[in-house]
């Protein structure tokens, strides 16, 4: 690494030879010409000991000839991690798991021995010339995780070393924009975005190239793109990974967008709380400044574009576009009315274009491969894919990328592996503006349509997987929590309609709902969606909604019976939130309250002080009522 | 904004000594600089710290949210008197400034610990068991949220997803993670960061 920063430092990058001499030197420390030890060093990794791990093949592999060390980023199947690859010359690969410190050490050893363990193994793939592996390991392409996934936007992640700009180019980076430059006029870019049906990947799912027309469109002396990083969706973590794992890709997108609309500088406003993204991203903007990627000479074309990050502070409305504006400015991260639109009035007044962190990343690829290429991966009013982060109760959880137009079931059951052990509920899609797409509509093929159409929405990507042990109705109430938190207080029917929603909810989980709280749902929801200001307000009683709809027993069972179905939320815990106890010290054994015990839950020999099983009680109360000594304590 | 008792702040030093304009501090008692000290209560080098920190940034009100930012990394919080010297400099009022630092959770107008674990209450967390970590992190240290502790040494604050869903549940200190947090492992976690034996980065 240190080498190459060296190296890349007093260099410019004007034209294809300047690319290709860097192509050369990417490919020589992508494939070293000895076994090449990959360490994923995203934060998934890095929570689960990778930067251990890396020491270890640092130290023990300092003195061995015959293999080098390298970092890169995430290979997405994340609760696998530390994850570590080893490439031999010949272009075989074996990708080991649970790569702790100690695994490290032993591995270490066996790289320095030159015979790769068999055992540990998540996969095995092919790299550069190789055709065949000799190793008894399964195929990428044969691990379910990864059969049914296509990598177009992860496509380096996990490959290439995230700072290094020659490995990127090496992949490919770069050309495409190149090709931009050269190749095409400002407006044809433009088109060919358009014609790849690419559709905003934040979660509106409005067609990328069209806002770009608009932007294109208006001939403001100064016009701003902005990258949208604020995944503040909790539960989805695709933007974090991608930025940490291929943040020059992202980059790129955007350079070309600059040069299809006009726009000279950028910015890209990234959550706090993600350091690694950042760092990296830093990282990456510097790098391609240094070489004149960045700047007022973009490849020596004279194009200029110049790009800088905001950090956010901590705002989950600031994912709205007007709002992240207001934010970059300075201000509160308050939305505002639209129109005027951003490519109309966006950041400091001057036209502006948006987009997510994935929609730009996919941008490069549509230019280097063409539109229609990228039009075919799809469906046909989306194109190319969907990166997933799925999570909860599903046996492999990771990020995961599939074209769109690829059933539910397919990521749950084929590429997750199931739940991991209860029955399957649904899976909420969209986060605090989704809802849940039930079991019995698990064939749906993903897309922007089917799932609005499901009462659901794409969102950002997150995908939580549940089974019969999650409470519906608590589900909404901790979405609803979240937006009371998150709403900004501009407008009321967001201000105090998530208030009153969650004020519902939180009675209906502690059992003190009534008949009307379905209506008063009902209607606020209608309400807050008419009436909100902008997306948050809108979209917060989605999870309301789409719960009544699929599983609106589960509400009643709460309201009539005082009970939750699925065990989960404090009606659930089966105590009503109450524990009982009977004084040992002071039961003479009378058995009174193990005859009035409705679920046999207390035992006790005659004569002998009685107690009650926590886990079987249901919190009824009424071996206290029975106790004629009066010495069952209630708590709670 | 209520005084608080500040002397166990790490950067606070500095100001405690600076407190009533004086550079001589307030002799051998330890004397109590509350978070709202304004430019009139400090001395001189401490102003001059945060004219410092100020320095890169434009004359402007869109430098209010990275100022902040660059302030609460040295000090941990927003002191009032860094917060007028902000308003100055972006040629703006303090009313701003504090309506822009009260808006976002990130933004501390009180001190914090040393070290601020905080309790991923994302969907991922939630749905593992995220209040369970979160309460056990509070019995462990005997401080409530956003409380500090007796030594200033630990804060323990909520966030929303800090994006390691699939390690549930999850913690963060300063810009480290820890995934797959149970029960048992809090108080392994604690005693790494404890007496300041772990550097971190960020908050």
């Amino acid at each position: 690494m240190t080498a190459l920063a060296e190296l890349v430092e007093d260099r410019t990058v004007r034209d294809r030879s300047d690319l290709e001499s860097l192509e050369r030197e990417g490919l020589d420390s992508l494939y070293p010409g000895v076994t090449k030890v990959l360490v994923g060093l995203s934060s998934c990794g890095r929570a689960a000991g990778a930067d251990d791990a890396y020491e270890v093949f640092q130290q023990e592999l300092a003195d061995v000839d015959e293999a080098v060390v390298g970092r890169t980023g995430c290979l997405g199947f994340c609760d696998r991690e530390p994850l570590v690859e080893v490439v031999e010359p010949n272009g075989e690969s074996i990708v080991y798991e649970g790569v702790t410190e100690d695994v490290a050490r032993k591995l270490a050893d066996a790289v320095a021995r030159g015979d790769l363990p068999e055992t540990g193994v998540l996969a095995g793939r092919l790299h550069h010339e190789a055709r065949q592996h000799s190793h008894d390991v399964p195929l990428f392409e044969e691990v379910p995780f990864y059969a049914a996934q296509e990598r177009i936007v992860l496509r380096n992640s996990g490959l290439i070393d995230p700072e290094s700009l020659a490995e990127y180019v090496a992949r490919g980076g770069f050309f495409g924009l190149h090709e931009a430059l050269t190749e095409y006029e400002p407006g044809e870019v433009v088109e060919a975005v358009q014609a790849s049906n690419l559709r905003g990947r934040g979660g509106g799912g409005f067609p990328t190239g069209d806002k770009w027309s608009f932007l294109a469109g208006n001939d403001a002396d100064q016009k701003y793109l902005i990258c949208n990083a604020d995944e503040g969706d909790p539960g989805a973590y695709m933007d974090r990974t991608l930025l940490e794992s291929d943040p020059f890709a992202v980059i790129e997108g955007m350079l070309i967008a600059s040069y299809a609309t006009g726009a000279t500088q950028g910015y890209v406003y990234v959550r706090a709380e993600y350091p690694l993204a950042i760092e990296r991203l830093e990282h990456a903007i510097d790098t391609l400044r240094s070489v004149g990627l960045l700047g007022t000479d973009v490849l020596g074309s004279g194009h200029a574009f110049d790009l800088e990050i905001k950090k956010g502070a901590g705002a989950f409305v600031c994912g709205e576009e007007t709002a992240l504006m207001a934010s970059v400015e300075s201000e509160r991260g308050m939305p505002r009315p639209r129109p005027p639109y951003p490519p109309q009035s966006g950041l400091w007044a001057k036209p502006t274009n948006i987009n997510n962190v994935e929609t730009w990343a996919n941008v490069p690829q549509i230019v280097r491969k063409g539109a229609d290429w990228f039009a075919d991966v799809g469906t046909e009013n989306s194109g190319g894919t969907k990166v997933f982060s799925v999570t909860g109760d599903v046996r492999n959880t990771g990020l995961v990328e599939v074209p769109l137009g690829t059933p539910v079931e397919t990521v749950v059951f084929e590429v997750g592996g199931g739940t991991t052990g209860g029955e399957f509920k649904g899976v909420q899609t969209g986060g605090p503006s989704g809802g849940v797409v039930p079991e019995e509509h698990a064939d749906t093929p993903i897309d922007y349509e089917t799932l609005v159409e499901l009462g659901s929405m794409m969102g950002s990507g997150g995908m939580i997987v549940m089974d019969e042990s999650t409470c519906m109705v608590d589900q909404s109430r901790f979405f609803l929590d979240f937006c009371v938190d998150e709403s900004c207080g501009k407008c009321p029917p967001c201000r105090y309609g998530t208030k009153q929603t969650l004020q519902i909810l939180e009675g209906i989980t502690n059992g003190e709902g009534e008949a009307g709280d379905i209506d008063a749902l009902q209607s606020l929801a209608d309400t807050m969606a008419d009436t909100s200001l902008c997306g948050l307000g809108q979209t917060a009683p989605n999870p309301v909604v789409s719960t009544l709809e699929y599983f609106e027993e589960e509400y009643w069972a709460h309201i009539e019976d005082e009970e939750c179905p699925a065990g989960d939320c404090e009606l659930g815990s089966g105590t009503h939130g109450k524990t009982y106890k009977i004084l040992q010290e002071e039961c003479v054994g009378c058995h009174q309250c193990a005859k009035a015990c409705p679920v046999d839950a207390i035992a006790g020999e005659h004569q002998e002080p009685h107690s009650i099983d926590p886990e079987a009680c249901i919190g009824c109360g009424q071996c206290a009522e029975a106790c004629p000594l009066d010495i069952i304590e209630v708590r709670g | 904004m209520e005084s608080r008792s500040l002397t166990y702040m790490k950067p606070l030093e500095s100001i405690h000594q600076a407190v009533r304009g004086t550079d001589d501090g307030p002799g051998g008692e330890e004397e109590l600089v509350p978070a709202d000290a304004g430019v009139e209560d400090v001395c001189p080098s401490e102003i001059e710290t945060v004219a410092e920190l100020l320095e890169p940034f434009a004359e402007d009100k869109e430098s209010v949210i990275p100022a902040l930012q660059e302030i609460q990394e040295e000090y941990g919080y927003l002191p009032r008197f860094a917060m007028q010297l902000v308003a100055e400099h972006a040629g703006t009022s303090l009313a701003h400034v504090y309506g822009t630092a009260s808006f976002y959770s990130q933004f501390y107008l009180e001190p914090r610990g040393e070290y601020t674990i905080k309790v991923c209450t994302g969907t991922a967390c939630h749905v593992k068991g995220a209040d369970e970590i979160s309460a056990g992190f509070r019995d462990e240290l005997d401080v409530d949220l956003e409380e500090v502790t007796d030594d200033g040494q630990f804060s323990i604050s909520h966030v929303r997803c800090i994006g390691a869903c699939s390690l549930a549940p999850a913690v963060m200190v300063g810009d480290q993670v820890h995934g797959n947090v149970t029960e048992e492992k809090i108080t392994a976690i604690v005693d790494e960061y404890a007496d300041g034996q772990r550097e971190v980065g960020g908050q």
